[in-house]
């Protein structure tokens, strides 16, 4: 949670897009369908046939599958908490980029508006144009920072937004 | 190798002593994963009301997914 000053407000805060958390979380379709797959095999292979359990296997299968499924639940909502948690915040003052890298890791970058200088956006690939996704790179004044939020959705939007927020900040400033 | 014929079926004894055990340990694994994840989403997350509701869909399924293992065990010790 980051804490505002008195009379700030946010501006824009924005996340990954939703394309990134999508394909980070493709491969657990295929480990959602692993055990049909795998009982399948074990059938289709004919092991089934020699191997006897002592209780119902039908139980052991059902214990299994789900004790598979809750670990799969478990590592998308890890995913996700780390897509969620990473995030850019403007606000009328300052930008604030939050880097969650896994649970143990956070990188928390601020500086003020007024110390921009320089914003460009980099759209790659073929998904990312036509999902209109890209890194915003924010250049700073005084030690030559650079600042980059990575696959932003509507980077040109939201690099205009950053511009206005300077540019207001700039304004204002000069009137004081 | 043998030819498959010739193997003799195998009688596997899962024991549902070593099986509550391990319900146990995967209950524990799991207690402090959601911890982890409750302290992260109630500390960092920006909007309150969306980390609430994907901690309680979260919750929900973990829910259901020891219900689901809890039961099929009892099951299997009963059909021993």
């Amino acid at each position: 949670m980051i804490k505002l000053d008195k009379n700030e407000k946010v501006v824009l805060e924005v996340r990954k897009h939703w394309f990134i958390l999508l394909a980070r979380t493709l491969f657990l379709v295929f480990f959602i369908f692993l055990p049909i797959i795998l009982m399948i095999g074990i059938k289709v292979a004919g092991i089934s046939e020699f191997i006897t359990l002592n209780g119902e296997s039908l139980y052991i299968w059902i214990t299994l599958t789900s004790l598979w499924l809750l670990f799969v639940w478990i590592i998308f909502f890890v995913i996700w908490t780390d897509h969620y948690l990473d995030i850019l915040i403007i606000t009328n003052k300052k930008i604030v980029d939050i880097e969650q890298k896994g649970l143990f890791h956070r990188e928390i970058s601020t500086f003020r508006l007024d110390r921009m200088q320089d914003i460009t956006i980099e759209i790659h690939g073929f998904i990312a144009t036509l999902l209109d996704f890209g890194d915003v790179n924010i250049q700073t004044a005084g030690e030559s920072r650079e600042f980059i939020a990575k696959s932003i959705p509507n980077p040109t939007k939201v690099k205009k937004q950053i511009w206005d927020a300077y540019n207001k900040v700039i304004t204002k400033n000069h009137h004081t | 190798m043998l030819p498959v014929s010739t193997i003799n079926n195998i009688e596997i004894a899962i024991s549902p002593q070593i099986l509550w055990i391990e319900f146990g340990v995967v209950s524990l694994i799991v207690a402090i994963i959601s911890i982890v994840l409750l302290y992260h989403w109630a500390s960092y997350g920006y909007k309150p009301i969306k980390t609430g509701f994907m901690g309680t869909v979260y919750f929900i399924g973990i829910l259901i997914f020891l219900g689901v293992i809890f039961f099929s065990l009892v099951s299997y010790t009963a059909s021993i």
